[in-house]
């Protein structure tokens, strides 16, 4: 038995009122597990990411060449603030996997024979590391070989300078590198299918490649406080000579990107979703504590009589409002740790980790507690004050009537005289509650931002592979070469049996300079008369190729601040080619990639070469398409053959789950809010005006036709919140699309009407349960009683 | 009894018994009591606080059903009615006054009669309802700016204006002063001349029953006694 007489009142008012009290207590709950979940699973992927990092020594800065001799690697070293170096043979081959019909490509990485403190270390998953006994051994990236049922000593073949090769695991292996296995950063999804990494001994690379004491990648490592765009600099200075194609640090390696994109959209998600939650919570609270505080005038009149103090009463309600914070902020953090854990396990599909363990951090739990106590306590920070005012001998008697005023409606007075009386109590009731009225409101709004963001996330990803593949790339599958080539190339894969129509098109890596602004893109150049590949805009409207200059993504024009008719300095990364300039003449809405595009003809007039083509776009016919892979796969000079099907698959394997589950919690989200806040505003409402449906019972009125009169403002108040909520919806949607956009993949900013009715029909089935299972307290409410009783 | 054989029987209770639990305890608030009721009487039902007249009112109003027992409306039984027969009867046959008058606050007093009216087939004009109780001029007052008086008052005009069987009076000068109370008493007094309709009042206060055509004593649960007042007292002329 609890001794304090205010504790046990607490308790038994909680009793009383405890549907009300769980209603509080689970948005706090949602609140508070949506913040911890977060939170943890962020703080462990970044604790993760960092010791991977550490533990493997992941390089600080990047450089692609042609082929330099390793005596120069020393120079490297000795440029300030380099710490580590190494020199490694990087080439991307096509592989051929037993038991797999489509194209793989395979990334040969060359690794020293030690590995004592190398840069871009592995983690060895299964088997060992090489043993040297045999120049065929590799190791493959883990999830490779988990795609393809590879395990320690099995083989495939690779095709390296037109011959084949037998290749033998000996281990798989984690690398820091390819915690998301990416080609390049013009990919926007890994396919572990498709594409693997493969390291070999240094020794076998250059026999296979013919660079015998040569290198053509550089991986280093800075020491502390070293500026790594000096050491860029200076190292491209040093290496100029032997055709460098690309620098850039750890900010712009693909892999890291896509983690670091993972680790903000997180971090903010780890604020917005629980404040919108911990602030319904509030709300609720403040809805209940004010109705506590005015039915319970009497016993706080008596309670002051008796000689408790003003701060001992006001602390026994706002006790109340914290009881709800932390019967909602336990079991959330208890649910947290483990709706943290399932993330990290949705994660560990797509990143490439040993382990992906949870780290239980304190400090997110303290935070959630604090937070969600204070927000209920805010919630019963107005009742509170109102407490403190209040006199003893006036809080004793009864309360007087509840005043209403006369509604002049001055124009509507017409419709207002037809109004049915039952009606003009509803709207007069509202008129007077206008505080909680306006919480209904603004809780169906925010319902209705969430509703509306989970919609367009939902319609998103159809019509982005719409866009992408039924209007902008028409092609069945796509080859690259391994080297840059003559457009004959396209005509002999256009003579292929099954081939429908064959472009050839001219892709390369380059930098974008706009004054000191830059940024890595990729140029597609595209033929004057193909058509397989339109760009077009958002509506579908194609976009006319112009014969000079590039028409460039409006995400790089805003970064780079350009306009159409600006000119831009383009650095290719192609061998022995400089910066030169080049025109902006269009900008245009793309959503997948960063890619510039341009006409074929005009990039090799600018590069200064022939007509050259560096891949070809593919229409097969139909049924035709698998065994043209395999042909294309053998042809002589193709490195990769890419079907559109398996690139739309990965996209969606890769986002639809992350879609689907940001979906749903949007919707329970909705749903809490909605519910939370229209139920508990009409439990209040209708308590309040009990005695009135007891009058009306009275009088003649039925059950079910008082309980629809007490609920008449539900529906009225709740379109208004979806009116109200509409544009809200809007900007809340601009900036989800903002939220998620990244290099890789846009949303478009298209709201249609469609996306807001679904929202608006979702909201009102909220709206109809709440009002269904409002309707039901009235049918207990005790009329004798009611009527017998003063208020 | 000779009055009682002329007059025509409005309601006929027979055994009627009402408990309810109370807590862990069981109150039995009226055990077996019969009586009846005629048309266009106006009967007291007088008696201590808890001696289950208010029961007995609220059974014959249909807000509440007996444990055992029968009632009837003339022919029909109403003891057993569901919940939607009861809501019909009060709808169709019952004006009810409560001690706290029951006003819907959020109505002006015009509208919380005409919010009566609006469910019942035959109702009587509203402002006649109000002109009788003597509050024309302050139909369009809400009942906060309106006095105690006026707020019962309004409530005999709401019950009158349904166009029932019988009026239910319960403790209706409870909440009043004297005078008010008074006031009150008259204004029922003169509705039940005009109408002619049956009306029951409850109350506590020995003086009020001077006022009945007949006065039932209730205690404990039991009737004591029935007593037919030969010459009932204009309302003016009570005290207490």
């Amino acid at each position: 038995m609890v001794k304090d007489v205010l504790t046990r009142k607490l308790l038994r008012d909680i009793r009383e009122h405890w549907a009300q009290f769980a209603a509080a207590a689970g948005v706090v709950l949602l609140g508070t597990a949506a913040f911890v979940s977060f939170q943890l699973a962020h703080g462990s992927l970044l604790r993760t990411t960092e010791d991977f990092y550490a533990d493997y020594n992941f390089a600080d800065f990047f450089i692609h060449l042609e082929r330099a001799p390793r005596a120069v690697l020393s120079e490297l070293r000795a440029i300030e603030g380099v710490w580590q170096v190494r020199g490694r043979i990087v080439k991307d081959v096509p592989l051929e996997v037993e038991g797999h019909e489509g194209a793989v490509v395979g990334r040969i990485v060359s690794m020293p024979r030690r590995r004592d403190g190398m840069v871009n270390d592995i983690h060895i998953a299964t088997g060992s590391y090489f043993s040297g006994a045999a120049a065929e051994e590799v190791i493959v990236n883990h999830a490779f070989a988990e795609a393809h049922g590879l395990q320690v000593g099995d083989t495939f073949k690779a095709t390296i300078k037109e011959g084949r090769q037998q290749l033998r695991i000996v281990g798989t292996a984690y690398s820091p590198e390819y915690v998301y296995a990416l080609r390049g950063a013009e990919q926007f999804a890994s396919d572990d299918e498709a594409f693997g990494v493969v390291f070999a001994t240094e020794r076998f690379a250059e026999d296979a490649f013919q660079m015998a004491n040569a290198f053509n990648d550089v991986v280093g490592t800075l020491r502390p406080g070293a500026r790594v765009e000096e050491v860029l600099r200076r190292a491209e200075r040093r290496l100029d000579r032997y055709g460098v194609f690309r620098t850039y640090d750890r900010a712009d390696h693909a892999s890291h990107i896509f983690l670091e994109v993972r680790l903000e959209a997180v971090q903010t998600a780890s604020y917005i979703i629980p404040m919108v939650f911990l602030l319904v919570a509030a709300i609720v609270v403040h809805v209940i504590v004010h109705r506590m505080v005015e039915m319970q005038r009497t016993q706080i009149g008596l309670l002051c009589a008796l000689g408790y103090t003003k701060r001992q009463v006001v602390w026994h309600y706002a006790s109340y409002a914290l009881a709800a914070g932390l019967a909602g902020a336990v079991p959330g953090v208890l649910l947290a740790s483990y709706l943290a854990r399932g993330m990290l396990g949705i994660w560990h599909e797509f990143y490439q980790f040993p382990e992906l363990p949870l780290h239980l951090d304190s400090r997110p739990m303290a935070m959630a507690f604090v937070l969600s106590s204070g927000m209920s306590i805010l919630g019963a920070v107005r009742s509170s004050w109102e407490l403190m005012k209040l006199e003893p001998a006036v809080a004793i008697r009864p309360q007087p009537p509840q005043k209403s005023r006369i509604v002049h409606f001055g124009a509507f007075r017409f419709l207002w005289e037809r109004l049915p009386l039952t009606w003009r109590m509803s709207v007069r009731n509202t008129l007077r509650a206008r505080t909680r009225a306006l919480f209904s409101v603004f809780g169906v709004a925010v319902s209705m931002v969430v509703l509306v963001m989970s919609v367009q996330l939902g319609g998103w990803l159809e019509w982005l592979l719409d866009h992408q593949y039924r209007l902008v790339d028409r092609s069945d599958c796509r080859v690259e070469f391994a080297a840059e080539t003559s457009p004959a190339a396209a005509l002999e894969i256009a003579a292929m049996r099954g081939v429908r129509r064959a472009e050839g098109i001219f892709e390369f890596g380059a930098g974008i300079r706009h004054d000191w602004r830059a940024r890595d893109v990729g140029i597609i150049g595209l033929p004057a008369d193909g058509r397989l590949y339109h760009v077009r805009d958002p509506d579908g409207r194609r976009i006319a190729m112009p014969p000079d200059g590039l028409i460039i993504p409006r995400r790089l024009a805003e970064e780079l601040k350009l306009s159409p008719g600006d000119v831009v300095m383009m650095d290719p990364y192609v061998r022995d080619k400089d910066e030169r300039p080049a025109v902006v003449r269009g900008v245009v809405d793309t959503y997948l990639g960063l890619s510039v595009y341009a006409d074929r003809d005009y990039l090799a007039r600018t590069l200064g070469v022939g007509p050259t083509i560096t891949g070809a776009l593919i229409q097969t016919d139909p049924g035709e398409l698998d065994p043209l892979v395999s042909r294309l796969a053998e042809m002589p000079g193709v490195s990769a053959v890419t079907t559109t099907e398996a690139l739309i698959d990965n996209f969606m394997e890769a986002l639809s789950e992350f879609i689907d589950v940001m979906m749903t919690s949007q919707m329970i989200a909705a749903a809490v809010i909605a519910f939370g806040v229209i139920y508990n505003t009409a439990s209040v409402s209708i308590s309040e005006q009990e005695r009135d449906l007891a009058c009306l019972c009275s009088l003649g009125y039925g059950r079910g036709e008082v309980a629809r009169i007490a609920t008449n403002d539900i529906m009225p108040l709740g379109l208004t919140g979806i009116i109200a909520g509409s544009p809200l919806a809007y900007l809340g949607s601009i900036g989800l699309a903002r939220a998620l956009a990244t290099d890789a993949f846009r949303m478009p900013m298209v709201v249609s009407p469609a996306h807001f009715f679904t929202a608006a029909a979702q909201a009102l089935i909220f709206l109809l349960v709440a009002r269904w299972i409002s309707r039901r307290r009235v049918h207990r409410i005790n009329i004798v009683r009611r009527l017998k009783t003063m208020e | 009894m000779t009055q009682a054989q002329d007059k025509q029987v409005l309601y006929t209770a027979h055994d009627l018994s009402k408990s309810y639990p109370m807590g862990e305890v069981r109150v039995h608030a009226l055990r077996g009591a019969n009586l009846e009721v005629y048309e266009g009487e106006l009967m007291v039902i007088l008696g201590p606080s808890g001696c289950g007249k208010s029961t007995l009112l609220n059974l014959i109003g249909g807000m509440d059903s007996p444990t055992s027992g029968t009632i009837k409306l003339r022919e029909t039984e109403i003891a057993h009615f569901n919940e939607r027969r009861l809501t019909t009867y009060r709808r169709k046959h019952v004006g009810f006054i409560f001690q706290f008058f029951n006003l819907i606050p959020t109505l002006t007093a015009r509208e919380n009669v005409e919010v009566a009216t609006q469910v019942c087939d035959d109702p009587l004009p509203v402002d006649e309802m109000l002109e009788m109780v003597g509050l024309l001029d302050r139909a369009d007052h809400f009942p906060a700016q309106l006095s105690g008086g006026e707020q019962q008052r309004v409530a005999i005009a709401r019950a009158v204006a349904k166009n029932p069987e019988v009026i239910l009076g319960d403790e209706p000068t409870g909440a009043l002063d004297y005078e008010t109370g008074k006031l009150v008493l008259q204004v029922l007094k003169r509705v039940h001349e005009e109408s002619h309709k049956t009306v029951v009042i409850v109350t506590h206060n020995v003086a009020i029953a001077e006022m009945g055509d007949r006065v039932v004593r209730l205690r404990s649960g039991d009737i004591q006694e029935i007593k037919v007042n030969e010459s009932p007292s204009d309302p003016e002329d009570l005290a207490w």
